[in-house]
């Protein structure tokens, strides 16, 4: 009776590990093909004359029109604006981290009067719809003579994101049990010992993400790249994909072939700072 | 741990660099929003006090009030469909099968592929002359239900709702940094007990990130209150402020130069956004306690 | 504990903002305000400019792909080295129409306004003028040096309360255009002149599969919007615009736009300008109308020879009247910062006389497909069909500007989501023209 059972149990576990290794493919494959699709298609379409793209949008160009992307490169000037997103980025990133994981220390590890109070308002900021805002931070960098410099969009960038980011980092900090930080604080290790030496390394991968989005966001915007820049020589990669849209047309191809130019350098710094989380997998796990 | 000098003057160090960007770039631009939705305000000269007016137009306005009604359904479904599906790829992928690091970049590119590019593909793809779901429907048999999808009061909202919620990577990022700081040994307790991976997953893996889904929740839901681009590049609220949303409302106040009506709507905005992420935070702080 | 601290943190919050309100709303009214920040701006500028060359700031919106891009450009080169070492423009590229404006505004609204700029309606000048930073050019406009060059009530035209803050340069002239290929396979020879005749046509073209008319709702519905504004001019005449949207033409012409849906692709309802001009270069439509700055793309992304078997029309008539209506607007006003430096005043109106020579006009007339507030000579115009819709635009019955054109920005933008309501059936006519004005108020 009792083998019989067994047998079944067996049975069974073989049988729903097949049906699970089926649905988990089905699902990794399905999202994979969703997810891939918009890429393969501006790409693909990054390729086609205006004309081809206007007659049919999902057909194959006839010749590849490489020229579109000489044109993106050329005509917008693209790789000063590349580099300039990536200087914004980096620096943005940085002291956008560094000031949300150190705030998400002092709210996250220690009991203050006014705390919570101060991450309502920080969780407040993420709901902050950005565009409403151009009046007053475009006098607040035309008052300290900030405009038309990159500067304006690394101190902006890095404070727009301060809510998400703090709001990340925090989660991650919340689920260490303090236990770990008693232990050193009885072998005299203080306030900045312990941020340095325990909570950073250990929340390596809940900064690791932060900056991922904070990268994206920096890399993404443009209404604030506009407005506070105006010298070519001041301007970023979103910037540059707009080069190619007018008052009245836009030259569609060449817009997507700066497109797919200026995904390039941020899905290599993607997947750099995924990088960056495996190895403090393993960090983390000689440690434990 | 006591709260000794050396920990109080380091808690206001580590808090500054923060706040004084808060302050410079939230706190002050908010209260100038605040005050100047109390205006009647055209964004270039001539404003005139007239109290909680742009409130009341806009709480009477049927196309905000539809807007925030989309806002919500949209917070709703990224809040309720889109993290569970995003924690479900997350647990998939941290089992690590073949191709994982590849699969967990590719989930990620929506993310960094602009705006414009995927808003262009999907208005092709819904299109109903030379779509391509028109043409796939009509291929399996099902060419009754071709319709012009973005242009269907009908459809239209949920055709735009829809296709982001399957763009999981930003959420499946976080969680999976959740699960790889998880320490190794309780899975090998569950393993010593005979638990199913399935098992492990509910018991062990789902509770110890429970922040990071907390913060998914929070996020998606927030995102979802204050969703702009994907509409605005496929719709731009159409057909008939169908699909219209709070941003999108107050971007076009501003374009009709209502710059009092505009900024209301940003602090209705604003407070609908903090009781949400205030309500969330006790909802997951209390099932701890 | 916590209600406390929130009461408190609200009571720092509102007294910050009050703060904040009071700084802004004295810079935005008082005229000592205004005073200061243009000194601010010369002071700054004089400082940038060396050994006394006076460098003017222009955010120019005809760079980069821009058809007028090419001999914008050589045209401001060209001042730069006629005046070198006195004045300078420094040109900074705008390519997007929506970051551009949201940018000027904010720019105008905070006191920092660019020396030169375009905007592309007469409400956006009207608007930018109450800002009291603007450059008064009425007695610039009105020596004859300058108004001689003006088609005749141009520069009249763009006074805002009797002052020119402003001054006409690009006109669009919008013809209705049509595929002679397509109306010939369903056996059409004579263009239509008339709606009648016009749904005759539409229903043979569709009979056959083929889109009778092009319409779209996306973005600011800008064809169909010219559509109706042939629509109006038919139902309401020249002076249409003058009585306002309770005039019952503006619902005569929303029962036209009922039927023209009728006539066109199913994919209208939220088709933007790609899904329109696709549908028209490929031959998959028959009738359109669009600016003559479209020609060239014509030409060079439409199929072959559709360039070539283009037939150009004036508006058609309704129940026999208002035929030949021509639609024209003016698409950019050029417009100036008010300057506190004299030599920098001289700057802009040395520009604005440099840009307004006829022949270099002709030049960018002919580069780039775009017709002008200037007057050239018609004669020379090279390419055969934006000669022919110049002609046929100074013989019209009556020329009349565009819906977009003559009415606010609030009832503009509301535009596009009452179009879709009317022709989803949500509204009848009646109630689309309320809806219109309902977004005045």
């Amino acid at each position: 009776m009792s083998e019989k059972k067994q047998e079944k149990e067996i049975q069974t576990t073989a049988a729903s590990k097949i049906l699970g290794g089926i649905i988990r493919w089905v699902l990794i494959i399905f999202f994979a093909f969703y997810t891939l699709f918009p890429l393969l298609w501006l790409f693909i379409t990054s390729l086609k004359t205006n004309a081809e793209y206007f007659d049919s949008p999902f057909s194959l160009p006839a010749v590849p029109q490489f020229i579109n992307y000489i044109n993106a490169v050329s005509q917008a000037n693209l790789g000063r604006m590349i580099f300039n997103s990536i200087t914004v980025a980096i620096v943005a990133t940085v002291i956008n981290v560094l000031a949300a994981a150190m705030a998400s220390y002092a709210i996250s590890r220690f009991n203050f009067k006014g705390k919570e109070l101060i991450f309502a308002l920080f969780s407040a900021g993420i709901m902050v719809p950005l565009n409403a805002m151009m009046v007053p931070y475009y006098t607040i960098f035309s008052k300290v003579g900030l405009l038309d410099s990159l500067n304006s969009l690394r101190i902006l960038y890095a404070a727009i994101g301060i809510p998400i980011s703090t709001f990340i980092i925090r989660g991650f900090m919340d689920s260490f049990p303090m236990e770990i930080e008693e232990a050193a604080y009885v072998d005299g290790c203080g306030f900045f010992g312990r941020f340095f030496r325990i909570l950073l390394p250990l929340t390596r991968t809940g900064l690791v993400t932060a900056a991922t989005f904070q990268f994206i966001t920096c890399w993404n915007e443009f209404v604030y790249a506009n407005l506070l820049t105006s010298a070519p020589e001041n301007k970023t990669i979103q910037i540059g994909i707009r080069y190619f849209t007018n008052q009245f047309t836009t030259d569609y191809v060449s817009m997507y072939a700066a497109i797919v130019v200026a995904i390039v350098p941020s899905i290599v710094i993607y997947m750099l700072f995924q990088e960056q989380i495996i190895s403090g997998l393993t960090a983390g796990a000689v440690k434990g | 741990m006591k709260t000794t000098k050396d920990v109080k003057i380091g808690i206001v160090l580590f808090l500054l660099p923060a706040l004084i960007l808060f302050i410079t770039f939230f706190l002050f631009p908010i209260c100038y929003v605040a005050v100047m939705s109390l205006f009647k305000w055209n964004g270039i000269s001539g404003a005139e006090f007239i109290g909680l007016e742009n409130y009341k137009d806009i709480l009477t306005d049927k196309v905000f009030i539809r807007s925030i009604r989309n806002n919500v359904i949209w917070a709703l479904a990224a809040a309720g469909i889109q993290v569970p599906m995003a924690l479900v790829m997350a647990l998939i992928l941290s089992k690590k099968p073949r191709g994982w690091k590849f699969f967990r970049t590719v989930y990620f590119f929506p993310q960094v592929i602009s705006g414009i590019a995927i808003a262009s593909m999907w208005s092709a793809v819904f299109n109903s002359e030379f779509g391509v779901l028109n043409g796939f429907l009509k291929l399996i048999g099902l060419g009754d239900l071709a319709r012009n999808w973005l242009g269907d009061p009908k459809t239209a909202f949920p055709c735009v709702l829809l296709y982001g919620l399957f763009y999981i990577g930003y959420y499946m990022v976080i969680m999976m940094a959740g699960i790889t700081g998880i320490d190794a040994e309780y899975y090998e307790a569950a393993r010593i007990d005979g638990a199913s991976s399935l098992q492990q997953d509910i018991h062990i893996t789902i509770p110890l990130i429970k922040y990071s889904i907390m913060t998914c929740m929070t996020l998606a839901a927030v995102f979802g209150l204050r969703t702009f681009e994907q509409i605005f590049f496929l719709t731009n609220g159409g057909p008939a402020n169908r699909t219209s949303v709070v941003v999108l409302y107050l971007y076009n106040q501003m374009k009709k130069n209502d710059y009092g009506g505009a900024n209301a709507s940003s602090v209705m905005l604003i407070i609908v956004g903090a009781l949400v992420i205030v309500s969330i935070r006790k909802l997951f702080t209390l099932k701890k306690d | 504990m916590k209600k406390r601290l929130l009461a408190f943190g609200l009571v720092v919050i509102m007294g910050i903002s009050l703060l904040a309100g009071c700084g802004n709303s004295n810079n935005g009214s008082s005229s000592a305000g205004n005073k200061e920040t243009g000194a601010e701006t010369a002071a700054e500028s004089g400082e940038a400019s060396t050994g006394g060359e006076v460098e003017l700031t222009f955010p120019c919106i005809w760079v980069g792909t821009d058809s007028k891009a090419e001999v914008f450009g050589k045209m401001v080169e060209g001042f730069n080295t006629e005046y070198a070492g006195q004045y300078k423009i420094k040109i900074e590229e705008q390519t997007d129409y929506d970051l551009y404006r949201d940018k000027l505004r904010t720019q105008i609204s905070t006191g920092t306004t660019p020396d030169i700029f375009t905007v592309d309606s007469y409400a956006d000048l009207e608007l930018f003028a109450q800002s009291g930073y603007l450059m008064d050019l009425t007695d610039f406009l009105a020596d004859s040096e300058m108004s001689n060059l003006f088609a005749e009530g141009m520069i009249e035209g763009a006074k805002v309360d009797g002052v020119n803050y402003g001054f006409p340069y690009e006109n669009a002239v919008i013809p209705i255009m049509y595929n002679k290929n397509l109306l010939e396979q369903v056996g059409v020879e004579n263009v239509p002149t008339s709606y009648d005749e016009l749904w005759d046509v539409c229903e043979k073209l569709q009979a056959t599969g083929i889109f009778p008319t092009t319409q779209m709702t996306a973005n600011n519905a800008w064809t169909s919007m010219l559509w109706y504004s042939y629509a109006v001019a038919a139902a309401g005449g020249a002076d249409v615009y003058t009585r306002g949207l309770d005039d019952p033409a503006f619902v005569k012409a929303a029962e036209i736009m009922q039927k023209m849906f009728e006539y066109t692709s199913s994919d209208a309802v939220g088709a933007d300008a790609t899904v329109v001009n696709g549908h028209f270069f490929n031959e998959r439509a028959a009738i359109y109308t669009n600016g003559t700055w479209i020609l060239g793309r014509i030409k060079t992304e439409a199929v072959e020879g559709l360039y070539d078997n283009l037939a150009i029309t004036p508006g058609l008539s309704l129940d026999g009247q208002n035929g030949g209506a021509y639609v024209t607007q003016v698409q950019a006003y050029f417009a100036a910062a008010k300057q506190d430096d004299p030599a920098k005043e001289e700057a802009v109106k040395a520009f604005f006389k440099y840009i307004c020579d006829p022949d270099r006009v002709l030049e960018l007339a002919n580069s780039s497909g775009a017709l002008f507030a200037i007057n050239i000579d018609a004669s020379k115009i090279t390419d055969p069909v934006q000669a022919e819709i110049a002609q046929q635009c100074s013989d019209a019955a009556f020329l009349i500007g565009h819906f977009q054109g003559m009415n606010s920005t609030a009832v503009v933008t509301e535009f596009p989501a009452a179009l879709e309501s009317l022709v989803l059936g949500d509204i009848t006519p009646e109630e689309f023209v309320e809806q219109l004005k309902a977004a005045d108020e």
